[in-house]
C-alpha cells in the first residue's frame, strides 16, 4: 500500500525547523530517491565520490581523532592540561590562542588579555613549554589559525628534538584570501605554507578551510557545504596558479565543519558535502588521483547551540552532535565541554567530553558499520537535497569575482545570524531552558550562575609570569643570531621571498611574533599596513 | 523619530573575531531606531575618544577574550578623563558572574550574557539614556 507523495499530509504544526530551516517531509519512499545512480552517486566507501566516506574499513580501520580544543594560560598552564588529556585517552592536540595577537605580552594592548582566549606564546620557548614531555613525533597536532610564526615555533620545536619534518603530522587551519598579506598581496604567504608543506611534510594538512565558525553564525547546512567547497576550491586553483599540482594539494587540503542540532540533516550534509567535494576536485580542478578527491574533516560540535542556562543540557546537546559527525564520518572531534558557553573549559567538563568520545567508540556500536544510515530513502534525499542547493550556491559564487564572494558569506553569516536570535527571542525556534523549560531562578542572573564547576577564570599571574619569560629568553638568546634572523626576514618580505624558511630561522633565534610582525610592518607600507588592518591575526575565522 | 531625540550607541570590540554576537545586538539596535557606530576592536582610550568625537549617547562593549574588569574598568576611567564620565556603558559577551557583579558596582548600566534577549538590551540601553539625558 502507497501514498501518493502529493497526499502526504501538511507539516504537522509544531514541526520541528531545521537549521536550514527546510522542514522534512513526513516521509520518504523509494520514488524519493529514483534518480540516484548507486555506482555515479553513492559508491561503497572508499569508493569515488567518496559519498558513504573514505575508507572501506571506516573506523573499524581507523578511529577517529579525538582531539578537544585546548588552550589556557602560558604554556605551563596549557602543557599540563594537555598531558591531562592525553593521559585520559584524548588521541590528537589541538592547539588555540597560537599567534593569536600581533604584540608582545608585555605590549599595553596584551593588558587582560593573556592566556584568556587560547594559550599565549611570545617565542619557541613559549613553544617547547606548551609539548614539554609530549611525544609530538606520535601525535597529530591541529593548529587553529594560521599564524606562520607561531607553525614555524612548532617546526623548531621538533627540530630540537631531532624530529625530521617529514615525519610530523598535523594540520595548520591555514586557507586562502583573495587578498594576501602585504609587502605584495598577489604573492600570498598563505600559499607559501602550502608549498612548504607539500614538499617538506608530506603528513602534514597545509589547508584546513574552516566554515565551522561560519556555520555558528546559523547559516544552513546547504550554505555550509558551498561556502567550504568554495573557499577549498579557492585555496587549491590559487595554489594551482603558482604551479601546485591539484594531484598533491589536494591530499593534504582538509575542512574543519560543524555539527549542528538536527541529527539527519547533519548526516546527510557531511555525505553531501564528500560528493561535492570529490566532484568539483576531479572535475574543475583536474585532479586524477582519486585520494586527492577525498573530503577529509574535524569536526567541532556547535557552541552556539549550548547555553549558559541549565548547562548540563550541554552534555546531552554535545553527545547528539558528536553522534551526528560520527554517523556521518568524521576523522577527527573535539566535542564541546559543558561550560563552553561561560569559558574556557574547566578540566572536570572537558574530560567529560573526551568520556563522551569514548562511549561513542567503544560502547554504542555505531562504529561497527561505514555510513549506518546509507540507503535510508530520507537521509540518501536529504543528502542530495542539501547537494543539489549547495551546488546552486557554488556555482552562483563561482560567477562572483573572489572578494565579492568572501563579501557574500560574511553578509549571509550576519543575517542568519540575525534572524536566528529573532527566531529564538520570538520562540519560534526552541531552546530548551531557554525559552521554554527555562528556571525561573535563573532569570536574575542568566549567565554562570548554574556552572557548579569552577570555570577557568582569567588569572592576572599569567601576564607577569609571561613577561618575565619573554624578558629572559631576551636576554638568553644570542643577540647576533636574533639579529641576523630579523634581518633576513624583514629581507625576506621586502623581496617578497617564500616566507616560511626565513620565519623558521627567526623563530629559532627566539625572535619573538611581536617582533616578525614589526619586520612585516618595516618592510611593508603605512598604506599596506591600514588596508590589511594589522598582520597574522587571522586566528579566529 | 524626532533627529535629536535618536540614540547614538557606540559599539565597541575588546577584541576582533567571533563577532556574531556583536553585529547581532548591533542590528536590534539599528531595528530599534538607534543611531549605529561600529568601532570593530578598540583599546579602552580609543574606544573614550572615539564615544568623545560621535558624541555617542552610550558605549555598548563586546567582551570575549579581555578580561572584563581590566579592560571595561580602563573605558570607564577614559571616559571620566574625557569629560564623558556620565554616558552609559552596557557590556555584553561572556562575563563571569563575580565580574558581572564587580561590573555593575563599577557603574555598568547593565551586564548582558548569552541567552539574553535583544529586547531586554535595547530596553535596558534605551532607560539608561533616558536616565542620563534627565540627571
Amino acid at each position: 500500500m502507497r501514498i501518493a507523495p502529493e497526499d502526504r499530509g501538511a507539516e504537522p504544526a509544531q514541526a520541528p525547523i531545521s537549521p536550514s530551516g527546510k522542514p522534512a517531509h513526513p516521509f520518504y519512499g523509494p520514488e524519493d530517491v529514483g534518480g540516484l545512480d548507486y555506482g555515479r552517486d553513492l559508491g561503497d566507501p572508499g569508493a569515488f565520490p567518496f559519498t558513504r566516506g573514505t575508507r572501506a574499513g571506516g573506523y573499524r580501520a581507523k578511529r577517529w581523532t579525538v582531539r578537544q580544543v585546548m588552550g589556557l594560560g602560558t604554556g605551563e598552564e596549557t602543557n599540563r592540561r594537555l598531558r591531562h588529556l592525553l593521559r585520559e585517552g584524548q588521541t590528537g592536540i589541538s592547539l588555540t590562542g597560537l599567534g593569536y595577537a600581533s604584540f608582545e605580552s608585555s605590549d599595553p594592548r596584551a593588558a587582560g588579555l593573556v592566556g584568556r582566549g587560547g594559550v599565549w606564546v611570545d617565542t619557541l620557548a613559549d613553544m617547547e613549554d606548551v609539548f614539554r614531555e609530549i611525544p609530538i613525533e606520535r601525535l597529530s597536532i591541529n593548529q587553529t589559525g594560521n599564524s606562520i610564526p607561531a607553525f614555524t615555533m612548532i617546526l623548531g620545536v621538533a627540530r630540537r628534538r631531532g624530529i625530521p619534518f617529514e615525519e610530523l603530522s598535523g594540520t595548520i587551519q591555514n586557507y586562502v584570501l583573495p587578498w594576501g598579506e602585504p609587502p605584495r598581496y598577489e604573492g600570498n604567504h598563505y600559499v607559501d605554507l602550502i608549498e612548504f608543506c607539500a614538499k617538506r611534510m608530506p603528513r602534514w594538512n597545509h589547508t584546513s578551510i574552516s566554515v565551522r565558525n561560519t556555520r555558528e553564525s546559523g547559516i544552513g547546512a546547504d550554505q555550509e557545504i558551498a561556502f567550504g567547497v568554495y573557499e577549498g576550491w579557492y585555496a587549491a586553483s590559487t595554489a594551482a596558479a603558482r604551479g601546485a599540482d591539484p594531484n598533491v594539494v589536494g591530499r593534504r587540503l582538509t575542512f574543519f565543519l560543524n555539527a549542528e542540532n538536527h541529527l539527519l540533516e547533519e548526516v546527510a550534509k557531511f555525505r553531501a558535502m564528500r560528493r561535492l567535494w570529490a566532484r568539483t576536485v576531479r572535475d574543475r580542478l583536474g585532479a586524477t588521483d582519486d585520494r586527492a578527491c577525498q573530503l577529509r574533516f574535524h569536526v567541532q560540535t556547535s557552541g552556539v547551540a549550548l547555553t549558559v542556562q541549565q548547562p548540563l543540557n550541554n552534555i546531552v546537546r554535545a553527545t547528539l552532535h558528536a553522534l551526528a559527525a560520527v554517523l556521518g564520518g568524521a576523522q577527527s572531534l573535539s566535542v564541546n565541554a559543558f561550560d563552553e558557553g561561560a569559558a574556557i573549559p574547566s578540566q572536570f567538563a572537558q574530560t567529560l567530553a573526551v568520556r563522551t568520545q569514548q562511549i561513542i567508540a567503544l560502547e554504542s556500536g555505531v562504529t561497527d558499520v561505514v555510513d549506518p544510515l546509507g540507503g535510508s530513502w530520507a537521509i540518501e534525499r536529504l543528502t542530495d537535497d542539501l547537494e543539489r542547493r549547495a551546488t546552486a550556491i557554488f556555482e552562483s559564487m563561482l560567477r562572483m569575482k573572489a572578494s565579492e564572494a568572501w563579501e557574500y558569506v560574511s553578509t549571509c553569516s550576519h543575517d542568519a545570524a540575525y534572524r536566528r536570535q529573532l527566531e529564538i527571542d520570538r520562540e519560534e525556534r526552541a531552546v530548551v531552558g531557554v525559552n521554554c523549560f527555562a528556571d525561573p531562578d535563573e532569570q536574575e542572573l542568566p549567565f554562570t550562575e548554574s556552572v557548579k564547576t569552577l570555570a577557568a577564570d582569567y588569572d592576572p599571574a599569567w601576564r607577569e609570569k609571561q613577561v618575565g619569560r619573554l624578558q629572559r629568553v631576551k636576554r638568553e638568546r644570542d643577540p647576533g643570531r636574533a639579529d641576523a634572523g630579523r634581518r633576513r626576514l624583514v629581507e625576506a618580505y621586502r623581496l617578497r621571498e617564500p616566507i616560511v624558511e626565513p620565519t623558521l630561522e627567526a623563530a629559532e633565534a627566539y625572535l619573538s611574533i611581536g617582533e616578525m610582525v614589526d619586520a612585516l610592518a618595516a618592510a611593508s607600507s603605512e598604506a599596506e599596513v591600514r588596508k590589511r588592518g594589522g598582520f597574522i591575526t587571522r586566528l579566529y575565522s | 523619530m524626532d533627529e535629536a531625540a535618536r540614540i547614538r550607541v557606540l559599539f565597541a570590540s575588546d577584541t576582533s573575531g567571533h563577532t556574531a554576537g556583536y553585529h547581532v545586538v548591533a542590528r536590534a539596535f539599528r531595528d530599534a531606531g538607534f543611531d549605529v557606530i561600529l568601532t570593530g576592536r578598540q583599546l579602552p582610550d580609543e574606544s573614550a575618544s572615539a564615544a568623545l568625537q560621535e558624541g555617542a549617547d552610550l558605549v555598548a562593549v563586546r567582551i570575549m577574550d579581555r578580561d572584563p574588569v581590566e579592560y571595561v574598568g580602563g573605558l570607564l576611567e577614559a571616559m571620566r578623563r574625557g569629560g564623558i564620565g556620565e554616558v552609559p556603558v552596557l557590556v555584553g559577551g561572556i562575563v563571569g558572574k563575580r565580574d558581572a557583579v564587580r561590573l555593575r558596582e563599577m557603574g555598568v548600566a547593565g551586564v548582558f550574557g548569552p541567552g539574553s534577549k535583544l529586547s531586554a538590551i535595547v530596553d535596558c540601553a534605551r532607560g539608561a539614556v533616558e536616565s542620563s539625558r534627565a540627571a
